[in-house]
């Protein structure tokens, strides 16, 4: 008898066979995979929240370590992308939570919570990044300058300090945080956890100079003379005005300037009706700030509220706390009330035609103006770049830093990110914008391709986002999520501690275990256990599928329960 | 009542090395394999399977070579639980005592054929365990009608326009009529109860029964990739509900997971095609009846 390599029985004699006709080798000889013409494949898909993602946090994997209750895992993962979870823990719109496929089965999972959480527990801990990541060349300690300390100028320093150089930050105010220490209340934000991101940064080794501000104590010339790079990162250092007659009559105020007093522990008296002029986040945190001061605010806004640019949660919480927006109303002109106060002069708005940005045009009805007693006007209407502080060339229009899609500025080794750069979003997106800037740097000075790492996309994961459609459902139940808890209106409108209310450990682990992991092979072993033919084996990294066995049957894809396995054609 | 919920991606399911083999026969997305494996592993290498004439017989492997990884007999077509009593016999009178003899078989060997030799093993209590895997026709000799095919299901002898008319035995009747001291019924769905069942059997003695439900894709004219989705619902619809049976008289329901509409299973399976609303509405309420006459035994034992 002779046993080939493969394991097949070749009988030579009749002495070679046994007494009874008793099987005794394996049919694994027997290469099974010849029979099929459709093969499965493992391939990672991009969960939907982290395809919205503007700082482009690998959501996912930090759901998974969180829910593993190893939460400092889990805070390195979101280090890598979010210098400040902590800040976009309480302020991001959270676009995230939108497409969430956890909401057809109880509710989508509280991501930003979770962010909140995890942020808060590494400020706590003080866990730090590691300062140079394997991936990038070390800038050998190279000196950049970094102009603003508001979140796309943070975000530059931290990317840039991780990439290796000495990012320095030069910030205009006493204090460093820009929009994040002056512009957002402390109910939102207070600047105790500011102070612990920054701290974060400071621990990695960047440098801070405040109070000196550019175009005054020193020029963008002399930046680019001391340091290999420049970073433009300056926000929104200009108010507009209304321009109408009485706009700085007293009792009228600035509303970014009302925000920073508040903030800074050293608000304005307030009292009374207090009239609001705009419809922008700055609007609505203008009025819930005048109504923490004592005042009886009202949001005056020209469109409805479909077109308010504030966070849509923001109007709601403002709302539930006795605000009244008046809509399709604008100021006319402002006079000195005799007796005290102000006369708002209003007139009645129609909605015409979509302007450039696309939202309906609000159009004056004529004859329909009437007036307001109040006593005191809040100007909220939004901010600008004041671009006087930076050299001709470098202006684009009248409100922004002219730079390309790789933060270039027109001036050699000098980039440009956030507010200043264009990039008016939130404070993912300047996140965003500035690790882009970090990444553009280290590009040009180190002389490499510029490729702002996507963590999704670097483990592996293909563009394609995950559907629910194509979960197996058997394998999820309805669970109701935790709905972050609010602390009651009538208890919040009276001081400025946080409205949000922060989830503890546990509830944050249970929150996290609701996360589908949508797209993402969680090695739950399904395809294993299932395989008829015994072609998934598990290996260190995943599993491995013997393609001389598999028969192509595709339960493997079929039982997957979030979609990481796939089907094609048999070579 | 077991009420937690198998559908968790986590398995507790025995580790170990594979004792069944690749290369097997089997058709693409055969609900027997997940079953043979799973069943090996509980019971280990100390095993000798006695198969009848079914799938698996030919699924194994031809002579000299077989899947199982343990010794392997084939037996006639209605002679496995006999023969499966005579290799006990002789383990025992040889004195081997730690082999665990295992009687393969599928439903024609079971239900129909086997049903004599079966029923005389039960009596005499051999010492072994019996499972039938239960795809619902005489497969592999090309898909005929078995007493365990369901009414209202096409086979290749109840062709279209005559599809079954006869309802399906009950097996867990029969087997706990002859007072056996174990019977249960699995599916590859619910792998932790299969194989928790597959370790109380191994754990007893005298004759212990498992009645698998193992979807054919190829027989019920189904997509091979469904074989589980198939399984699970079986479970759901209560077209072939999780129990146990202990000595013949105690019933327990061992999982009873959330129900999911008839419909979902039917429209699985290319078998079921021809069976319109009063097909579904009749099989409907056969399940119900089938049901309540479970509950009933199930509350009645927990009375006992």
């Amino acid at each position: 008898m002779k046993t080939e390599p493969d394991g097949r029985v070749t009988f030579t004699g009749e002495a070679d066979l046994p007494p009874v006709a008793m099987s005794f080798a394996s049919t694994a000889y027997n290469k099974t995979g010849s029979w099929k013409y459709l093969e499965p494949y493992h391939q990672d898909l991009t969960p939907p929240c982290n395809s919205v993602c503007l700082a482009g946090n690998d959501i996912v994997n930090v759901m998974r370590r969180i829910e593993a209750g190893d939460l400092r895992e889990a805070a390195l993962l979101l280090l890598e992308t979010n210098p400040l979870p902590s800040v976009t823990g309480r302020v991001c719109p959270h676009p995230c939570e939108k497409p969430c496929n956890r909401k057809a089965m109880g509710g989508a999972v509280s991501i930003r919570a979770l962010e909140r959480f995890l942020g808060d527990w590494a400020a706590r801990e003080g866990v730090l990044p590691s300062p140079v990541p394997e991936a990038l060349a070390p800038g050998d300690g190279r000196s950049v300058a970094v102009v603003g300390s508001g979140p796309a100028g943070l975000s530059a320093a931290y990317f840039l300090r991780r990439a290796g150089f000495s990012p320095t930050v030069f910030e205009a105010a006493r204090e460093t945080g820009g929009l994040l220490r002056y512009g957002i209340p402390a109910y939102r934000l207070p600047n105790g956890v500011l102070d612990l991101e920054i701290q974060r940064l400071a621990g990695i080794g960047v440098r801070f100079e405040t109070g000196v501000r550019l175009g005054k104590d020193f020029y963008l010339h002399d930046l680019a003379t001391r340091h290999a790079a420049v970073v433009l990162a300056f926000g929104k250092n200009a108010t507009r005005g209304l321009g109408i007659p009485g706009e700085n009559l007293k009792g009228v105020w600035d509303g970014i300037d009302l925000l920073a007093r508040a903030k800074a522990g050293k608000p304005p008296a307030l009292g009374g009706e207090v009239a609001v002029i705009g419809g922008g986040n700055t609007a609505v945190d203008c009025a819930r700030t005048a109504l923490r001061l004592g005042g009886k605010a009202t949001i005056l806004y020209r469109r409805t509220r479909r077109e308010m640019p504030a966070f849509k949660e923001e109007i709601e919480e403002a709302i539930e706390e006795g605000i009244r927006i008046e809509y399709l109303a604008a100021p006319v002109s402002l006079s000195r009330r005799p007796g005290g106060g102000i006369d708002l002069r209003c007139v009645r708005m129609a909605l015409g035609e979509p302007d450039e940005s696309g939202r309906a045009r609000p159009v004056a009805v004529p004859g329909s103006e009437f007036t307001v007693a109040v006593d005191a006007v809040v100007k909220a209407l939004g901010e600008g770049v004041d671009l006087g502080i930076v050299p001709e060339n470098l202006r684009k229009g009248e409100w922004r830093v002219s730079c390309d899609e790789r933060r270039r500025t027109p001036v050699d080794n000098v980039f440009a990110c956030g507010d200043c750069a264009g990039d008016e979003g939130t404070v993912a997106d300047a996140i965003r914008a500035g690790r882009e800037a970090a990444h553009a740097v280290a590009s040009t000075l180190l002389d490499r391709p510029y490729a702002p790492p996507n963590l999704t996309r670097d483990r592996g994961a293909s563009a394609e986002v995950a559907k629910f459609k194509r979960f197996n459902r058997a394998y999820f139940r309805e669970e109701a999520g935790v709905s972050p808890s609010h602390r009651p209106a009538s208890e919040r409108r009276a001081d400025f501690r946080e409205v949000a209310l922060p989830l503890g450990e546990e509830e944050a682990r249970a929150e996290a275990a609701r996360c589908f992991k949508c797209g993402t092979c969680v090695r739950c072993d399904n395809c294993h256990v299932f395989c008829p033919d015994m072609a998934v084996t598990k290996t260190a990294r995943g599993y491995e599928i013997a393609y001389d066995y598999c028969k192509g049957c595709g339960v493997c894809v079929q039982e997957c329960p979030r979609a990481a396995i796939h089907l094609r054609r048999a070579p | 009542m077991r009420t937690d919920c198998p559908d968790r991606p986590h398995f507790r399911l025995p580790n170990g090395g594979e004792i069944v083999s690749r290369g097997h026969l089997a058709c693409p997305g055969c609900g027997i394999m997940p079953a043979i494996r799973f069943a090996m592993k509980v019971l280990g290498r100390r095993t000798v399977i006695v198969a009848p004439a079914c799938c698996y017989a030919v699924v194994d492997g031809p002579f000299p070579y077989s899947a199982a990884g343990v010794p392997f007999l084939h037996s006639a077509f209605e002679a496995a639980a006999s023969f499966a009593s005579g290799v006990r016999a002789g383990l025992d009178t040889t004195g081997v005592a730690d082999v665990t003899v295992l009687a393969w078989a599928g439903d024609g060997g079971t239900f129909d054929i086997g049903l004599q030799s079966l029923s005389a093993a039960a009596e005499r209590n051999e010492n072994m365990i019996y499972v039938c895997y239960d795809n619902e026709a005489y497969m592999n000799t090309g898909i005929q009608r078995s007493s365990a095919t369901p009414r209202g299901a096409w086979t290749t002898t109840t062709p279209k326009g005559a599809t079954k008319t006869e309802r399906k035995k009950d097996l867990g009747a029969i087997m706990a009529a002859h007072r056996v001291p174990y019977f249960a019924t699995a599916t590859i769905a619910y792998l932790e109860d299969l194989t928790r069942k597959f370790a109380k059997a191994r754990d007893l003695g005298g004759f212990r029964m498992l009645h698998l439900y193992a979807p054919c894709p190829t027989g019920w004219k189904a997509d091979a990739r469904h074989m589980v989705e198939l399984s699970r619902l079986a479970v759901r619809t209560r077209v072939f509900p999780l129990y146990e049976v202990h000595d013949g008289t105690r019933f327990e329901v061992t999982l009873d997971p959330e129900t999911a509409p008839l419909r979902d299973y039917l429209a699985l399976q290319g078998r079921f095609a021809e069976m319109g609303d009063a097909g579904v509405a009749a099989m409907e309420d056969e399940i119900r009846d089938r049901w309540e006459i479970l509950q009933r035994r199930a509350a009645s034992s927990g009375r006992a």
